[in-house]
């Protein structure tokens, strides 16, 4: 007799399913077990787990199988929580009819579910800083940053390095972008020709050679501007040009830098110099020339009120926007699937800093600040590593055709073509693959499969298969 | 490779008048590389015939234009009414002409040779002129890909590298210059093309290519 | 109208069930897949087949899919099948609604909106 095991997460008032009546139905024994409980995994079928969708899903059935040291493939989940609410009468029926659909699928693959590793050690491209060497350091994970010109190919859940007398293991990748330097907002080229609006690293040089007594000194600091060390100088230089010069200065800003330490402070010794603060959308402000060229006109609507300011200033001190160019790859990256260039995914749901590869992290900050965030990403992912399955997916040589769909569209780039005779097909490699099923969506000749997606053959499980709900 | 485009649904589906059984049959090679006519668009047609109410299967044959693929489906066709054939053009007519009594439909309008210029784009790169001559045009195809297949220089009525007739492509005498610039060999171009010889070409009639030593 | 929905691990089928419990007026047939990214053109089909005049696609915002792209590859296969659904003259839908687990208002919006688009159209 085929034994099941139900495995019990939850409320203690739920009721629990009649096993009797399933067991007479299906002819399977049933034995129930609270999730913590031990049990022994001898000649069974299935483990079902009932609880709560909120919290099972498939990586979390995977690290369960994990450690309990099942085939992954005999654990299924049943949502008994939400369905005895939704469904109080017809529960129990819509749970066996899912035992019944999930024996009748039962897949034969012998998939594994094993922990991944990866080796704790970095690559930095193009080169490390001190900083961030020293903080890397701190974690106890040694950076590694070789002398061009070297390839890098991935081998399971680790990058290889190859270069003329090198040959270098590593976990994971960190990319240093270039950062492109631009005005936050839009300058025309009259107010180009003034030479009367400068970044600020420009105008830090003018301080000595110009004088501003009486002068009018627009600053203007994009949003998301986190460099503690611009504000830091704006706040420095408006007090400076204010208390010194008496001249006129302005702050205009999305919002004001007080958040971090010491700031509040800074500014509000600012305020009292008379430097004059102004919240507004930055790339609404409009510059004009003056008809002598010798200043500009600002022109912007003040936030809080929709106020509409219009001054001549002398000076227009911007701080630039640095956005991250996205990191170029060809040079370095070898693959089957390629990758032209690496950029910041900003996806909530994955680790901050990740890119399209896992364990390819690409720091997305300019300051030494974010370092230690980065380094921290680094560590989680070299410790956690990556729960993978092997045996739980297959390509049917006889219908690949070659078409490289699955190879560029797999998110994880998982795909490659494999064999050396004229007989080629995809090959997943196991330990990269998420068990998306996205190549199997796309494969145009049906010849991917993952283990329990399958195409046609899914079946609802809020029916009771005889057509009643 | 070859790359086609689905008909209308409309389109199949008027030519499906008067017939209940259908059998939609795939190709496994050039159009389901190019999604067009592959398994799964076999199934996704057959589909939308049975919730229109053909009674409609769908099925794959490796390749449509050999006949002993085709033969193989001797009793699966025997058993509809009409077929529609996701195959290009040659399918269709060899499968026809396997089955000369059973009507079969086109699925597909078959457009030209070409080859994936990234993930879902196709774009056409060969015309079959019967005489190439890329070489001599830094490897771009000026009568593919330049719409007046101008054999000596562009026309001069390309704007910002795109052609003055289909402005969303290429010039390609501007690709061929650019080509030929980097390679270095810009003189070569300045040799007079003759006039084509089109008669390699299709006009005239179908081409045939026989090879003796191969026959039986 | 009957309607089937398909729901990811993460955060669609979570929300179509506690969209289930706080709606009981609605009925809908739920099915769970890993990634919407795994649902393609042939499944809706099928579903659709099976009876359903609605196929409702639960999934993670556009942006923050656990797989990158599930649910963006899910909408596009979802708007080519109503490509094909309309030009057949066949009155049945995909729709798609992203949601996360505890927001599941968008769920409502998107059945209320093709309901009442469905009341428009009869004579």
């Amino acid at each position: 007799m085929k034994k099941v095991l139900w495995l019990y997460e939850g409320e203690d008032n739920v009721p629990l399913p009649q096993i009797q009546a399933v067991e007479e139905k299906i002819g399977v024994h049933v034995e129930v077990r609270s999730l913590g409980e031990d049990f022994s995994s001898e000649n069974l079928e299935q483990v079902l787990i009932l609880g709560s969708s909120f919290s099972w899903h498939r990586e979390r059935l995977l690290e369960f199988a994990l450690q309990r040291s099942i085939n992954p493939l005999q654990v299924r989940f049943f949502p008994w929580q939400e369905v005895q609410r939704i469904f109080p009468t017809t529960a129990s029926k819509l749970l066996e009819h899912f035992l019944v659909e999930t024996l009748k699928r039962r897949e034969s693959y012998p998939a594994q579910v094993v922990k991944l590793l990866p080796e704790r050690k970095v690559l930095v491209l193009p080169r490390p800083e001190k900083a961030l060497q020293e903080v890397f350091s701190r974690f106890g994970i040694p950076v590694y940053s070789p002398q061009p010109p070297f390839l890098v190919e991935r081998d399971g859940v680790n990058f290889v390095l190859s270069g003329e007398s090198f040959h270098e293991k590593v976990g994971s990748v960190v990319l240093f972008p270039e950062w492109q330097e631009e005005p936050p907002l839009r300058i025309p080229m009259e107010v180009e020709e003034t030479g009367k609006i400068l970044p600020l690293a420009r105008f830090r040089n003018l301080l000595s050679q110009k004088k501003f007594r009486e002068k009018t000194v627009v600053f203007v600091v994009p949003p998301q501007s986190h460099s503690l060390k611009d504000w830091e100088e704006v706040f420095a230089l408006a007090r400076d040009l204010s208390r010194s010069q008496k001249a006129k200065i302005w702050v205009l800003a999305e919002e004001i830098m007080v958040a971090a330490p010491q700031f509040e402070r800074l500014y509000r010794e600012t305020r009292s110099e008379g430097a004059l603060f102004e919240k507004t959308k930055i790339s609404t402000i409009v510059l004009q020339p003056t008809l002598d060229m010798q200043g500009l006109w600002v022109e912007f609507e003040t936030e809080r009120d929709r106020y509409h300011q219009r001054f001549r200033a002398d000076w227009v001190v911007y701080v630039p926007k640095r956005s991250p160019l996205p990191f170029g790859a060809s040079s370095w990256w070898r693959g089957d699937a390629p990758i032209e260039v690496f950029f910041d995914l900003e996806n909530p749901n994955l680790p901050r800093f990740s890119t399209s590869l896992q364990g390819v992290f690409i720091a997305s900050q300019f300051d030494e600040e974010y370092f230690l965030e980065l380094a921290q990403t680094v560590d989680t992912y070299l410790t956690q590593g990556k729960i993978a399955v092997s045996d739980c997916t297959s390509v049917e040589e006889e219908k690949c055709v070659l078409c490289l769909t699955c190879l560029r569209t797999c998110p994880w780039k998982a795909i490659e073509i494999e064999g050396k005779s004229k007989r080629k097909r995809a090959h997943i490699n196991w330990e990269q693959c998420h068990l998306c099923g996205i190549c199997m969506a796309f494969c145009p000749a049906s010849a991917i499969g993952v283990n329990s997606l399958y195409p046609e053959d899914f079946f609802m499980i809020t029916t009771t298969g005889s057509g009643e709900k | 490779m070859i790359v086609g485009e689905r008909k209308p649904v409309t389109e199949i589906i008027d030519n499906l008048k008067g017939y209940r059984k259908v059998l939609v049959l795939a190709c496994g090679t050039c159009v389901t590389v190019c999604m067009s006519g592959g398994e799964k668009e076999a199934q996704e047609l057959a589909s939308l015939l049975r919730l229109k109410g053909f009674q409609a299967q769908a099925q794959t044959v490796e390749r449509q234009c050999e006949k002993e693929f085709n033969l193989q489906l001797q009793t699966g066709i025997c058993a509809c009414e009409a077929v529609v054939s996701l195959a290009c053009g040659i399918g269709v007519q060899v499968l026809a002409d396997c089955f000369p009594r059973v009507p079969v439909f086109p699925g597909l309008n078959t457009t030209f040779m070409g080859a994936p210029v990234e993930q879902g784009i196709w774009e056409e790169r060969c015309s079959g002129c019967g005489e190439c001559l890329v070489h001599l045009f830094g490897n771009v195809c000026p009568i593919t890909r330049c719409a007046k297949s101008l054999l000596n220089g562009p026309c001069g009525g390309s704007r910002g590298g795109k052609c003055e007739v289909k402005p969303e492509r290429d010039c390609a005498w501007q690709l061929i210059y650019d080509r030929m610039k980097s390679q270095g060999k810009l003189e070569s171009l300045l040799e007079v093309q003759p006039p084509k010889n089109w008669s390699f070409s299709r006009y005239g009639g179908q081409r045939k290519m026989i090879r003796e030593d191969v026959k039986l | 109208m009957r309607i089937a929905s398909v729901g990811c691990d993460r955060q669609g089928f979570p929300a179509l069930l506690r969209f289930l419990e706080t709606f009981p007026e609605y009925r809908m047939d739920v099915t769970a897949v890993p990634c919407l990214g795994t649902v393609h053109e042939s499944m809706m089909l099928h579903i659709l087949e099976d009876g359903y005049q609605l196929l409702l696609l639960a999934g993670c915002p556009l942006d923050s899919c656990f797989n990158q792209k599930g649910s963006e590859f899910a909408f596009r296969k979802a708007q080519r099948v109503n490509a094909l659904l309309t030009e057949a003259g066949i009155p049945k839908r995909v729709a798609c609604a992203f949601v996360t687990a505890d927001k599941i208002g968008e769920i409502k919006r998107v059945l209320e909106s093709i309901v009442s688009g469905q009341k428009g159209e009869e004579p």
